[in-house]
């Protein structure tokens, strides 16, 4: 069974998951631990523009999930022991696990990012032969980044039990999703810069309540098609000409306007 | 230049001034075509849009902009014979649904209160209810762009005291 995020509601809104299993608050946005004595730092120095959680309402939050047990910056650095599936909600890193054993025997549990810091490690075992940073790729988390408070432990990506569509943080970005307000109107998947126009524009769902079906989307076309005359009525006709002669007389203007008038209008022709 | 469509204002900056080689009044006749097709289909639409109950069309017109629609429809409906007048009326049209007297705003109670908005939103619509592309949607605002300096023009060149700078 796995055991994924979950997210609280008064947190959520602020981007931040619980991992129960690790005891941590998890950032939903940066995949980063974060101490929960330090949840306003972390939203105002690493995702400015989003909420912050208020002051007295941080006060209850720290209580109530220091009494849980939930990790703080003041807590002992987290590790848990090789080999073991990764930490959902925290990000899996390429790093470095010291295969090596230590003076009792047991085996060093240590692990790395950096690889000059794993070499450096490799010192403190002087006895025994080093091995080849390349044997020693290692899958690795850190509950938190911030340097002083980082540790590193190896994890086994391939016993993790959590499917992806299993997890909670897909469920909870299903939800998310189904919350949006919808496009009614379907946009083409073949435009790949779609999204900023009719997003400002909100055409999609300003048109949507008067283009429910197939017949309604072809009248709002009719409306905006040019008027064969045959195919309307007869002030149509009337219509058009009454357009093709203002054209004319507009097209005579240019040559009564000003050189700089007439560049201006030019520069907008196509 | 108080004549200033407020729909340009969001999605056109004013132009640059550029020397673009000599001046010529007639273009090619499919370009003219289809600019002097913009003018006729949007004031088409207007005239369509603005007689359909509230609830067909996505857009609003104001009372002024209703009063010479309803106008220039009973003049497009009655028996009248071609005269001078009928450019003048064109132009008092597409001039009163390019440019409105009062500041509004473009989303009014969840639909689009800006006829030239709905117009090319409209025209953006593709008949399987999809928008074309993005790039596809300044085609008719460019043509709107030019037909609304067009528009100003004339008015300047009909009204002497505002042809400063606009004649030679």
């Amino acid at each position: 069974m796995a055991i994924g995020l979950r997210y609280d509601g008064s947190l959520s809104s602020y981007g931040y998951a619980l991992n129960e299993e690790a005891k941590a608050v998890i950032c939903t946005s940066c995949h980063r631990g974060v101490p929960i004595n330090m949840l306003q730092t972390h939203s105002r120095n690493h995702h400015s523009g989003r909420d912050v959680l208020p002051s007295e309402d941080h006060i209850q939050v720290v209580q109530r999930l220091s009494s849980l047990g939930y990790q703080s910056s003041d807590s002992p650095k987290y590790r848990q022991p090789p080999g073991q599936k990764p930490i959902d909600g925290l990000e899996v890193l390429s790093g470095f696990r010291c295969p090596l054993s230590n003076g009792d025997g047991s085996r060093c549990t240590m692990a790395f990012l950096a690889q000059s810091t794993f070499i450096r490690h490799l010192s403190s075992h002087p006895d025994q032969n080093k091995p080849k940073p390349d044997f020693c790729v290692s899958d690795v988390q850190t509950l938190f980044s911030a340097r002083h408070l980082q540790s590193y432990f190896s994890v086994d990506r391939s016993l993790s039990d959590l499917d992806p569509s299993s997890t909670s943080a897909y469920a909870y970005a299903v939800k998310m999703v189904e919350s949006l307000p919808k496009a009614k109107i379907p946009i083409s998947d073949h435009d790949k810069d779609r999204a900023s126009i009719h997003w400002f524009t909100r055409w999609p769902e300003l048109l949507q309540p008067y283009a429910t079906d197939r017949r309604s989307q072809s009248s709002l076309k009719a409306l905006v098609s040019f008027p064969e005359p045959g195919s309307g009525p007869d002030w149509l006709v009337k219509l058009q000409d009454h357009g093709r002669r203002w054209w004319d007389s507009a097209e005579l203007a240019h040559i009564k306007c000003s050189y700089r008038a007439s560049v201006m209008l030019k520069s907008h022709r196509q | 230049m108080s004549h200033i469509p407020s729909f340009l204002i969001a999605v056109a900056n004013p132009p640059l001034v550029r020397y673009l080689g000599p001046w010529k009044v007639l273009r090619e006749p499919e370009s003219a075509r289809r600019y002097c097709g913009t003018a006729i289909s949007f004031v088409s639409f207007c005239l369509k849009a603005f007689s359909l109950p509230s609830d067909k069309i996505p857009t609003r017109f104001s009372d002024r902009q209703r009063a010479i629609l309803q106008d220039y429809q009973e003049y497009l409906t009655g028996d009248f014979a071609p005269s001078h007048e009928d450019v003048g009326r064109f132009q008092e049209v597409l001039s009163c649904v390019l440019f409105r007297d009062e500041d509004i705003k473009i989303h009014v109670d969840g639909r689009l209160a800006c006829p030239v908005q709905t117009f090319i939103a409209l025209l953006s619509l593709r008949k399987a209810g999809d928008f074309v592309k993005p790039g596809l949607v300044t085609q008719p605002i460019s043509r709107l762009l030019y037909l609304s300096r067009c528009a100003v023009l004339q008015i300047a060149l009909r009204n002497h005291g505002d042809t400063e700078g606009f004649t030679r």
